[in-house]
């Protein structure tokens, strides 16, 4: 419906009010340059702050002790000349389906809800309102491509920093914590079989048709019958068939790996179901404890945690293109942080926001490149920073949305970024 | 202190719960400032509180408060010092002592056990404690974070005396007592607590009784003790309300025909506009509705019962009455001043804007009936306890560079209607505020002038578009404090409201609820018309200054009820009486009008059709189950080893509004809460904010599938709905005389009115089908016992921690075990028809 334009009426409206106006404004729209096609985003999360060093953006080796550096070998990629971390051997031979994007950064303070929430709003929290996420933006700005799905998909708990924010909840997600269970809300009880549930159903309608005769005409009674009966098409084959993961077959599952490769195969159930946006969390803290925030001994096993990326999303990438839904679907790696070069007391590593790495692949861009340059330690940005506005204005540009498109909250514009420019070299 | 003061705060130390027996034989002191390395050296001088105890059991402590009932922090860390007679058969016995920190026990003078002073952790990789060996199972494990000693002791059969001293609050941490208690077994038998009764033993369910008792009793004493104190202001606020009461004759001097009534008001309009009120609604939905409003939940069945029974022609304003004095009032208004004062604590490493946990202020302010200006005052005064509940916690907004711009902000939404979101950042475009008439205001909260921080300008890029707003101030620029606000409020107060040493924030505060600021009064009672009809006399109810300017649909009618509200002394539940009481709320609902209802088109020909609120909805499904919510404690570190600036333990909510986010942005299973979760999946779905990081009064109001999704196959749903040991349903189910019986029994508790004569006929039959035989004689009830929280932020990192959690949320999506008292044919049918009652749009929805 929209056109990223402020409207006539609104100019008029702020003319009037503020006599002091610096100037008018030129419609955002025609700053939206790139335009990308994907019609889906699998954005994969890395909580607790992946260690760029460690994965993405390997640098001399470290002893674990005193002296700074790597923990691990690197290995050459599909991209000549570029290296990642030894436990990331198929994805780097798949690098040139990927961006990286090496000199994300951000000045939130060095803590993981506040950083979390920077990564999913672009934004610090202001106390007058509450940002959307990502995930909601776009399911704001593109709806479900399928019927009967939910556009916005949480493999992960859930909090505010995902949620919709001033958007409302028709943008928020549905959410599961893992693939055995399906999503809350929509999987019936396991103790209620099909023979209850129409026994359910049958009470129920006789209930609420007495109630709804003696309430004819009232239409928020109405509308929360028929909200019914639309979660009853939610809780349907077309959506929740998606769960069904035994209905692949036994090569495809094993390609993806563990258990983060099981939620990235459901990603692309439910992106071939219509789902615009899911995010999967890989916080399979039992591997090593401590997940991605690696410090003191969670360090000890994090290459368990980096191969199991490592096999889900080359797995995931490989599906996707066997498919050909790899053009269509952009697919994000992001973490809330990066981590120092330098180890802890313990043998693990703090927290670092100065410069961190982020991926992206497929969804039509220009792969097979690496944005931006870090120095020797990982530690400061030596070229081409990209913000997370930037980061995020990408994702939106790279699903045909202008980023700097405003939305509305109590007459208050909002650019759906702070003021992000798409990464052009990926466009076009 | 004067000498009025010095006798309150002697009196509020005097333990008040003596029981008809006589006082209770535990005598507990309390000794505040001491340090974190006290070993039980001698105390000095005099305690900073004492009181009574039934025994060496403590589950939590009297609060402390100021001269004016705000409750305040004790000086940490503080000893406890509680003595006992010890008087049992001769022979041998073994002492068991259990305390979170450094503890030790003596027996006449002689120690002879003592615990391990607490020890703080940050780092999170400790191994999970595995549950001490128990040599009999019926003995309560021992609290999370609490260590036991247990030692031989041979009694002579002779009296003894027994001392506990512990330390709390050591190394800035919680000062929580645990589950802290003495107590005594001879060989082989169970530990009893060491008090006069012996009537406690250390089992499940004898602790959890004690601590259920003990709560209420120390809650008991708070009370006393608070309201005590507070009364030394009642004074003040007596003389501030005969002034109030004669200004506000003048600010809005009632028309020369006298005041009307409201449906008088209401049907002037109704009349010129060719329009009829609606019908009046019949006893039981005015009950349910009139309940729902007033105490947050539906009235039971046996008050359905009688109050239909009840043939007194003034019974609903009797009941009116009722409703108004009952305690849970202060329970049914908490979400609403959550939402609008953005209450937003955070029980994890806060940095999302929040603030303290300022529900207790407000819960306790309304709980003791104070006057509104009261209430207000106190909160802007922000004094007492920032992080354990007292009104200092409004305060606090967490990584915010410009906190107290984002209280004014609050502030002048909630009292004054007048929306200042854009000035946080620019003068706002639509509004008639500027800038620095918000940084004024944040001057009068801090007391000193404000800078504007940078991020509160708008930055042009060059090159980039220019703002479309006007700026007027730049970062860095000073702001002096000021009560500006132009024709909105008079910025000075009547002689006589202030004393000369009034501060800043008390004038600011004097300002806003001053009698002559008339926009208090009609702001505050345009919210609870709202609040009870559905719809304001303005709207939006929270931003009078918009668009398009102020429009009154009844100004008159909102000019009498602010001078009612004003001259009752600031008591919104006289206002409350007048509405309810009224036609207009008594009128079957009329639908929700058109987005932006014209003040014209606002008649009120009934009230507005309402959704129950998420709080509404979930307690009232747990009353009619009669079941407790049966969540965590909301606290991710059960262990009391961290500070409670980065953690809190806001406990185990007994009311759906008590819940707040579990903040796992971490998206750490470990730290994962699951049964808490089940109940923000559902609130959150029907609008509650499980984190409040702006102030809103109206919520979302959008019908989404997720709504009927959840309560049709969500966890909390499915728990009230499932009979088990615990539930209503199944005593009902078990002693019904008839299916006919049990029908009628079922649609009382839940939709709080008989069956019609067809759903009658018809759901009788569907129960008539094995009700005979629905009896399992003999079969054990299942107490469900809760195991002790062994994951705690100490070793949330351990791989072990997120595996017991992952168990934790199967169990917790598992919901209640049913009973085995009854056929498990029959139970399903029963559960049948109670999903279906709670899931029909009639529970849902306001009658």
């Amino acid at each position: 419906m929209n056109t990223g334009e402020i409207n006539r009426r609104d100019l008029l409206k702020l003319a009037a009010a503020s006599p002091l106006l610096l100037g008018a404004a030129p419609t955002p729209a025609a700053s939206f340059a790139p335009r990308g096609t994907a019609e889906a985003c699998i954005f994969l999360w890395l909580g607790g702050g992946a260690a760029q060093i460690d994965t993405f953006d390997p640098k001399g080796r470290g002893d674990g002790k005193k002296r700074p550096g790597c923990y691990y070998e690197s290995v050459t990629t599909a991209i000549p000349g570029e290296k990642v971390c030894e436990h990331l051997g198929r994805v780097a031979d798949r690098l040139d389906r990927c961006v990286l994007v090496r000199t994300l950064h951000h000045s939130v303070v060095d803590e993981h809800a506040a950083a979390t929430n920077m990564l999913h709003t672009g934004r610090a929290v202001s106390g007058t309102i509450t940002y959307p996420s990502v995930g909601s933006i776009i399911a704001h700005e593109r709806g479900a491509a399928g019927e009967a799905v939910p556009a916005y998909v949480v493999i992960g708990y859930p909090n505010v920093s995902r949620g919709p924010g001033f958007l409302g909840a028709k943008y928020g997600y549905v959410y599961l914590t893992d693939t055995a269970t399906g999503p809350s809300g929509l999987t019936p009880p396991i103790d209620v079989s099909a023979v209850r549930r129409a026994r359910r159903e049958a009470l129920l309608e006789d209930l609420r048709g007495e109630f709804l005769a003696q309430h004819p005409g009232d239409p928020l009674i109405a509308d929360f019958a028929a909200a019914g009966r639309e979660a009853a098409r939610l809780a349907g084959p077309t959506f929740m068939g998606a769960f069904s993961l035994d209905q692949e077959p036994a090569e495809v599952r094993a390609s993806y790996g563990g258990e983060f490769g099981q939620r990235c195969l459901l990603a692309r159930r439910l992106v071939e179901r219509g789902v615009r946006f899911i995010e999967v969390s890989h916080n399979l803290n039992f591997l090593n404890g401590t997940g991605w925030d690696t410090h003191n001994n969670g360090q000890l096993r994090q290459h368990e945690l980096i191969q199991e990326l490592d096999a889900a999303l080359a797995g995931l990438l490989d599906d996707l293109s066997r498919l050909r839904l790899l053009d269509r679907t952009l697919v994000v790696v992001a973490t809330e942080f990066g981590r120092p070069a330098e180890f802890d007391s313990g043998g693990g590593r703090g927290h670092q926001s100065t410069a961190f790495s982020g991926l992206l692949a497929g969804g039509g861009l220009r792969l097979g490149r690496v944005v931006g340059v870090t120095d020797d330690l990982g530690k400061t940005i030596v070229d081409r920073p990209v913000s997370v506005p930037d980061f995020h204005a990408t994702i939106y540009a790279a699903l045909g949305t202008n980023p700097a498109k405003e939305l509305e909250t109590g007459g208050r514009p909002v650019p759906l970024t702070d003021h992000g420019k798409p990464i052009s070299e990926l466009f076009g | 202190m004067t000498p009025l003061l010095t006798l309150i705060a002697a009196l509020s130390a005097v333990p008040l719960q003596a029981s008809s027996e006589g006082s209770l034989p535990v005598r507990v002191t309390i000794w505040e400032g001491l340090t974190d390395t006290w070993k039980g050296e001698p105390l000095d001088g005099t305690p900073s509180d004492w009181f009574e105890a039934p025994a060496l059991g403590f589950v939590q402590l009297p609060k402390k408060v100021n001269e004016r009932g705000i409750e305040i922090d004790r000086k940490s860390p503080f000893a406890l010092k509680a003595t006992a007679p010890l008087r049992i058969p001769r022979g041998r016995h073994e002492l068991v002592l259990r305390a979170k920190g450094w503890s030790r026990l003596l027996i006449d003078g002689e120690v002879v056990a003592e615990t391990k002073p607490i020890s703080a952790n940050s780092s999170g990789h400790e191994e999970v404690p595995e549950p001490p060996p128990m040599t009999d199972p019926r003995r309560r494990e021992i609290g999370s974070g609490d260590q036991e000693t247990i030692v031989a002791w041979e009694s002579d059969g002779e009296e003894h005396r027994v001392e506990l001293l512990a330390l709390l609050g050591a190394r800035k941490l919680r000062p929580e007592t645990g589950e802290m208690s003495v107590s005594v077994a001879a060989t082989g038998e169970l530990p009893t607590l060491i008090g006069p009764s012996r009537a406690w033993t250390l089992t499940d369910t004898s602790w959890r009784s004690y601590e259920k008792s003990e709560q209420a009793r120390i809650s008991q004493m708070d009370t006393t003790r608070r309201r005590l104190a507070a009364s030394s202001q009642d004074f003040f606020w007596k003389t501030r309300h005969e002034l109030a009461a004669r200004e506000i004759a003048k600010a809005l001097p009632a028309k020369d025909d006298g005041p009307k009534t409201i449906d008088e008001h209401v049907r002037d309009r109704l009349r010129e506009a060719g329009r009829a009120p609606n019908p009046p609604i019949d006893d039981a939905a005015f009950l349910r509705r009139m309940s729902l409003d007033t105490i947050g939940c539906p009235p039971t069945a046996e008050e359905v019962a009688a109050f239909l029974a009840d043939a007194r022609p003034d019974k609903r304003a009797q009941m009116i009455d009722k409703r108004l004095a009952d305690p849970r009032w202060a329970d049914a208004w908490m979400g609403y001043w959550q939402d609008v004062l953005a209450e937003n604590p955070g029980i994890l490493k806060p940095t999302l804007n929040n603030t303290g946990p300022f529900r207790r202020f407000l819960f306790l302010a309304l709980l003791d009936e104070w006057p509104f200006d009261r209430l207000v005052t106190e909160l802007i005064r922000m004094d007492g306890s920032s992080l354990y509940g007292g009104p200092a916690g409004f305060g606090l907004a967490t990584q915010n560079d410009a906190p107290m711009a984002a209280k004014a902000h609050v502030l002048a939404k909630a009292f004054l209607a007048a929306d200042m979101k854009c000035a946080r950042c620019h003068d706002a475009p639509a509004h008639p505020f500027d800038q620095s008439q918000l940084f004024a205001l944040a001057g009068l909260l801090d007391g000193k002038a404000q800078v504007i921080p940078a991020t509160s300008t708008v930055n042009s890029q060059a090159g980039g578009r220019q703002p479309a707003v006007s700026v007027s101030l730049h970062a860095g620029d000073k702001v002096p404090p000021a009560f500006d606000l132009a024709d909105l409020a008079p910025s000075d107060t009547p002689s006589g409201m202030l004393g000369n040493a009034a501060s800043s924030r008390e004038r600011l505060a004097a300002l806003l609820v001053s009698p002559r600021n008339t926009r208090f009064a009609k702001v505050l009672v345009n919210r609870l018309w709202s609040r009870f009809i559905g719809l304001g006399l303005v709207e939006p109810v929270d931003d009078w200054d918009g668009q398009e300017g102020l429009t009154v649909s009844h100004p008159a009618l909102l000019d009498d009820l602010a001078r009612a509200f004003v001259t009752s002394g600031y008591d919104l539940k006289h206002v409350a009486r007048l509405i309810l009481a009224s036609q207009v709320y008594q009128a079957e609902a009329v639908g929700p009008p058109p987005a932006g209802a014209s003040a014209e088109g606002r008649l009120f020909a009934g009230p507005v059709r309402r959704r129950l609120t998420a709080e509404q909805l979930v307690d009232s499904l747990f009353a009619a189950a009669g079941k407790e919510l049966g969540s965590e404690r909301l606290c991710v570190d059960p262990e009391g080893r961290r500070p409670p600036n980065e953690m809190l333990d806001l406990g185990e909510p007994t009311r759906a509004w008590q819940f707040a986010s579990t903040a796992n942005e971490r998206d750490r299973p470990a730290l994962s809460l699951p049964i808490t979760q089940t109940f923000i999946d559902l609130m959150q779905t029907f609008g509650w904010r499980p984190a409040r990081q702006d102030p809103i009064t109206v919520r979302e109001q959008t019908t989404t599938p997720l709504q009927p999704a959840l309560l049709a196959n969500g966890v909390v749903a499915g728990r009230v709905a499932r009979l088990s040991d615990d539930s209503a349903f199944t005593e009902l189910t078990l002693s019904a005389k008839n299916p006919s019986a049990l029908v009628h029994a079922l649609f009382l508790r839940t939709l709080s009115r008989p069956p019609s004569a067809g759903e009658w006929a018809r759901m009788s039959s569907y129960l008539s089908d094995g009700f005979d035989d629905r009896v399992v004689l003999g079969a054990p009830m299942d107490l469900n016992r809760k195991p002790m929280r062994r994951v705690s932020w100490s070793n949330h990192l351990h791989p072990r921690a997120t595996e017991i959690q992952l168990e934790e949320e199967k169990a917790a999506r598992a919901g209640d075990p049913p009973t085995k008292r009854l056929q498990p044919a029959f139970r399903e049918r029963v559960e049948d028809l109670v999903w279906a009652l709670v899931n029909s749009p009639e529970f849902v929805y306001m009658p």
